[in-house]
């Protein structure tokens, strides 16, 4: 006679009661409203850095980033200084001089502009100094950057004891090419 | 003693003696009653994992943003430059029918030494103003930022400006105004603690041109 093998004993957690069951209800809920408050903090966190790393600011490293900011106005102080100064008596070695320190369309402006200065400055006998009396950089954006000018010229002319002042502003488009800044373009405003 | 199942009492966890609910005969593969809530409970948990990872995640990339040195400095220098050509034009702006309330607003534009002055000077400057029936009006051409210390909160702004000037004795003139602006930071707003022009002014006769019209 073969006993009967004991019938499986439900043991205590594997019987359902309510209040069992109620306390995994609850743990449902816990578990739910867990997950909807991670996700509305996950939303939150990635909208803000979206928000944060999107903005106008994060392109522009003007003046945050302050050595390539320094290099920028180095650079564009001497090439400003040097397209817009001439001397009478060595207006090729000046027309080269500026050409090296410009890139782009804005040569062939350049030159058409120097093209008027071959033709006044010779009987002036005029000497042209250009200073930057204030340089600010406004955008820098990789290898392309805005700078606000504040330039002085002096224009020493034959014949005239006291020079000519102007007092100019230029907004300036520079481009970073093979390591050097040099002048894309320049406004006066 | 009898089968379980046959004993239709079951002690709860919390020893109360409830009813219970087992049934009498249970064949392997049968799904145990609150299985369904089980595993329910197994897949939100997992889901709340996963949750609480991305949360951690985008916690981590939010925190690096928001204490990134150079997108502090970037977003100080925005705050600098709007206040400065806010604050350049309010300064390059008064009519001597408004006297008082010019003065006003160019002193909240005003800290440091800048607004010491304006104060100082009130009485002077409105007897002068309307003295003189001066009305003038402003446009910002062009402005960037120098130089900024985000800790001690000052700055330094470059700011092109022309100022239409005119009275009931002469004439509009223009006058194209190059400034450099000494800011400082009070509470939230830049303002601006002194004005000094940069070299000369290029005046000339008429109105300022107005601005390039959009296309």
């Amino acid at each position: 006679m073969t006993i009967p093998a004991a019938p499986q004993t439900p043991t205590a957690h594997e019987v359902a009661s309510p209040l069992r069951r109620l306390a995994a209800a609850a743990t449902l809920v816990a578990l739910v409203a867990a997950v909807v408050i991670a996700l509305g903090l996950a939303a939150w966190f990635r909208g803000e850095a979206n928000r944060l790393s999107g903005s106008a600011a994060a392109s522009n490293h003007a003046l945050a980033d302050a050595a390539a900011t320094a290099q920028v106005c180095q650079q564009v102080r001497e090439a400003v200084q040097r397209v817009y100064s001439y001397d009478f008596a060595r207006l090729d070695d000046n027309e080269r001089a500026a050409a090296e320190v410009i890139t782009g369309p804005y040569g062939q402006i350049f030159h058409q502009q120097f093209a008027r200065v071959r033709q006044l400055a010779p009987p002036q006998q005029a000497v042209v100094v250009a200073t930057v009396s204030a340089l600010a950089v406004k955008v820098l954006d990789g290898d392309r950057a805005i700078v606000v000018v504040f330039l002085d010229q002096q224009a020493h002319q034959a014949g005239q004891a006291t020079p000519l002042l102007s007092a100019g502003r230029l907004a300036v488009t520079a481009q970073r090419v093979g390591g050097s800044w040099k002048i894309a373009d320049a406004e006066p405003f | 003693m009898g089968r379980w199942g046959e004993d239709r009492l079951a002690v709860g966890l919390v020893g109360h003696v409830v009813p219970s609910i087992a049934t009498t005969a249970t064949s392997p593969g049968r799904a145990l009653p609150g299985g369904p809530l089980r595993t329910a409970i197994r897949v939100v948990a997992v889901v709340a994992l996963l949750a609480v990872a991305a949360a951690g995640w985008f916690g981590v990339s939010w925190y690096r943003a928001a204490h990134d040195q150079s997108l502090v400095v970037g977003m100080a220098r925005d705050a600098v430059l709007r206040d400065a050509q806010r604050a350049t034009l309010t300064l390059d702006t008064l009519d001597y029918r408004q006297v008082q309330d010019g003065l006003t607003l160019w002193e909240q534009s005003a800290a440091g030494s800048l607004l010491a002055q304006l104060r100082a000077s009130r009485n002077t400057y409105a007897r002068a103003i309307t003295d003189s029936t001066a009305t003038s009006s402003a446009r910002v051409l062009d402005a960037a930022v120098a130089s900024l210390d985000e800790r001690s909160g000052t700055a330094q702004v470059f700011v092109g400006v022309d100022v239409t000037a005119q009275s009931e004795k002469d004439d509009p003139s223009c006058t194209h105004r190059r400034i450099r602006l000494e800011m400082i930071r009070i509470g939230d707003a830049w303002k601006v603690a002194a004005l000094v022009p940069v070299g000369d002014a290029y005046s000339e006769p008429g109105p300022c041109p107005a601005a390039p019209s959009p296309n």
